[in-house]
């Protein structure tokens, strides 16, 4: 049948009843924020992404891309953020195609909150859209349930307290595209710093009604210190039981060779 | 006829396994791929129906059937039954125009179709997950032969 | 008990990633759960003639960090409140309160032990006095991970580690709380030197293995601090400030180095 496959989902409960865990999915506990300025807006989030109290990524990318203009930032599961805006950027796509013109922010975040209403909070997603439209500058929070706001300045996931800290005692009504880059980036190291679900790198996307640009790894104020001393083993400390060699003439015996071709007639790819 | 927007909550509260009959007798719950396949034969008739208890799967199940029904009753409140009536006899005859083997990826909806339900520019995890790769496709003769009900 | 510190996910209850949980229909049980986990790890290492002793210093509860600075080893037993002659440290991880709460016991005990005999407790006895402690709260639990460090009678460096509820054991190196998991199997390699050969010494299963030395204390230092920078890296509970203390027969240095602090 079309659709997600709830085929498991029986045997999943039953596994469950006898005490076996759930797996567990990689979570954003992330903080993610936005800001409107004065002639545009800018979205920053962190680059830490974590699996229970482990650093599954120290430098994943939570800025996702939705149209030229339009871009997200995504804090919950990690795989659900991911597919939900990949999908919602096709169907923007076509749309703009069928309607012949340029997408718009509410049509997003419209789609976005119907298909995560649908799914009655399951898909997992709670993403911050942020872009410029013919409409003009737009700002939106999307929750894993339907639910959306508009505001001149939002947060996010679990640093959100941490970020709206920064927010509420330095925003004010005009900003230029700096103070709103600083501001937004000084909103994510408070959550980098002060809540354990986010760390690493602060990332940056900056839309106005000409461009986009993505100010990747824009404050990098957690490098990894050196060690102090180098773990290099010796050639030879690993136990070898048991050693063949195959030669490059044999190889032929236990894998298909085929000749690569030359420089210069180099694969097609897509330009 | 009622204009209801989101399907309302049909999930099962239990889940029987005694009259599904493609898990083996000593693991109830578990599709047995040895007896019936990879999965459901398209021309099962639970195909349509769950086949879970998790609270999503009624509501995607019946999520089309009920944005549909709400949009023939609005036609039907505005202009009488024969707009509702005029377009399900429109798709019912593009329905059956278009006809494609399973092996083809018939049983999907095609693109007539989807403008006729006003879907042409849509995407959805429907159209992404078809379902295809998990289902057994039966060979074109046997299709035939089920079509012309010769079997 | 010992299962309350398992590192099989399995014995840590499931863990949901989804919502629906398995209800108990209409019935709801209110329970008091005293306990909470405040995070960190703490780092244990004897030598010839000295033991480290190392821990963060974050406290966490949640995702959230209380302090950055709340040191987990506590020196124990000295003549006065400022353990200037202490000769014993107690390292507690897990549910800081308790920890807090041990220490105070354990310090009392040694206190008044030092009274009454006219000398400091030996290490090993403080030990065996701190498994007794654990055991008598058998059936509502310290809920920490305790490790004991100190000098024993011959000048060794030695190091105790125990269990919540008292079963003890007298180890070379042990590495506990959070990032436990993630540093022991460094210390088994870089300490033990576990599945190390000798290069050429042997061929197939004649391989002999590395000769096994004690660490000196410059190269334990170091194996501390790499431990705990990669705890930090990877252990969001793990970070701020790194507390080490080294005990020696002159008495005991501590050190405070700096980690990570996102």
């Amino acid at each position: 049948m079309p659709g997600f496959d709830f085929s498991n989902y029986n045997r999943n409960a039953a596994l469950h009843a006898q005490g076996m865990p759930l797996p567990k999915a990689t979570s954003t506990g992330t903080t993610i924020v936005g800001c409107i300025f004065d002639g545009g807006v800018v979205i920053a989030a962190d680059t830490r992404a974590t699996s229970g109290p482990i650093v599954a990524d120290k430098n994943c990318e939570k800025l996702h891309y939705i149209a030229p203009q339009i871009w997200c930032a995504g804090a919950g599961t990690a795989a659900d953020t991911e597919f939900t805006t990949a999908l919602i950027s096709s169907q923007l796509e076509l749309h703009a195609m069928s309607t012949g013109r340029k997408p718009r922010v509410v049509t997003c975040m419209t789609m976005l909150k119907q298909h995560l209403f649908r799914y009655q909070g399951h898909i997992g997603a709670y993403l911050v859209v942020a872009g410029v439209d013919p409409t003009g500058t737009h700002l939106f929070t999307v929750h894993a349930h339907g639910s959306t706001d508009k505001l001149p300045y939002v947060t996010m996931g679990s640093g959100s307290l941490a970020a709206m800290s920064v927010f509420e005692s330095k925003w004010k009504a005009e900003l230029t595209q700096e103070e709103a880059v600083e501001l937004a980036s000084q909103a994510i190291l408070a959550g980098i710093w002060n809540d354990l679900g986010s760390g690493s790198n602060v990332d940056v996307a900056v839309i106005t009604p000409e461009k986009t640009t993505l100010k990747r790894n824009l404050i990098k104020p957690n490098e990894k210190v050196p060690k102090q001393q180098s773990y290099k083993f010796a050639r030879g400390t690993t136990a070898v039981l048991n050693e063949k060699i195959i030669k490059k003439s044999e190889i032929g015996r236990y894998v298909s060779v085929q000749e690569v071709p030359l420089e210069s007639d180099k694969m097609e790819v897509d330009s | 006829m009622s204009l209801r927007i989101v399907p309302e909550n049909s999930q099962a509260t239990s889940f029987s396994h005694a009259n599904r009959t493609t898990s083996a007798p000593s693991a109830p719950g578990v599709h047995d791929t040895l007896r019936h396949g990879v999965a459901q034969s398209p021309f099962d008739a639970a195909a349509g129906k769950p086949s879970s208890a998790h609270p999503l799967e009624a509501r995607l199940k019946s999520w089309e059937a009920t944005q549909e029904s709400l949009r023939m009753e609005t036609l039907r409140r505005t202009y009488g039954i024969a707009e509702p009536v005029r377009r399900g006899m429109e798709l019912k005859i593009v329905r059956d125009g278009e006809w494609r083997p399973l092996a083809l990826g018939g049983g999907l909806p095609s693109v007539h179709e989807d403008i006729l339900k006003g879907r042409e520019d849509m995407i959805s995890w429907e159209d992404v997950f078809t379902g295809d790769e998990m289902r057994g496709v039966p060979g074109v003769h046997d299709e035939m032969e089920r079509k012309l009900k010769m079997q | 008990m010992a299962a309350m510190f398992s590192q099989n996910p399995l014995m840590n209850g499931p863990h949901y990633a989804t919502t629906d949980a398995p209800k108990t229909n209409d019935f709801r049980e209110h329970r008091f759960y005293p306990y909470t986990d405040n995070g960190g790890s703490t780092l244990a290492i004897s030598g010839a003639d000295f033991t480290v002793m190392a821990g963060d210093t974050r406290h966490t509860s949640g995702y959230s960090i209380n302090s950055r600075m709340e040191p987990k080893l506590f020196k124990i037993g000295g003549t006065t409140a400022d353990q200037h002659d202490a000769t014993i440290v107690l390292s507690v991880c897990g549910f800081a309160a308790d920890g807090n709460a041990l220490r105070d016991q354990l310090d009392t005990i040694c206190k008044i032990y030092r009274y009454r005999h006219g000398k400091a407790m030996s290490a090993n006895a403080c030990a065996k006095r701190l498994s007794t402690i654990l055991y008598g709260k058998r059936f509502f639990p310290y809920y920490v991970h305790a490790m004991l460090g100190g000098i024993d009678e011959e000048g060794k460096g030695v190091v105790y580690s125990y269990d919540p509820v008292g079963s003890y054991e007298r180890e070379t190196c042990r590495a506990a709380g959070a990032a436990g998991s993630l540093i022991m199997p460094f210390l088994d390699n870089q300490v033990n030197f576990k599945n190390q050969y000798a290069p050429g010494s042997g061929v197939g299963h004649n391989l002999q293995e590395r000769e096994r030395r004690p660490l000196l204390l410059n190269e334990v230092e170091t194996v501390v601090k790499d431990a705990f920078d990669g705890a930090a890296e990877r252990h969001i509970e793990v970070g701020d400030s790194l507390q080490l203390l080294i005990l020696t027969k002159d008495g005991i240095e501590e050190k405070f180095l700096p980690l990570k602090k996102d």
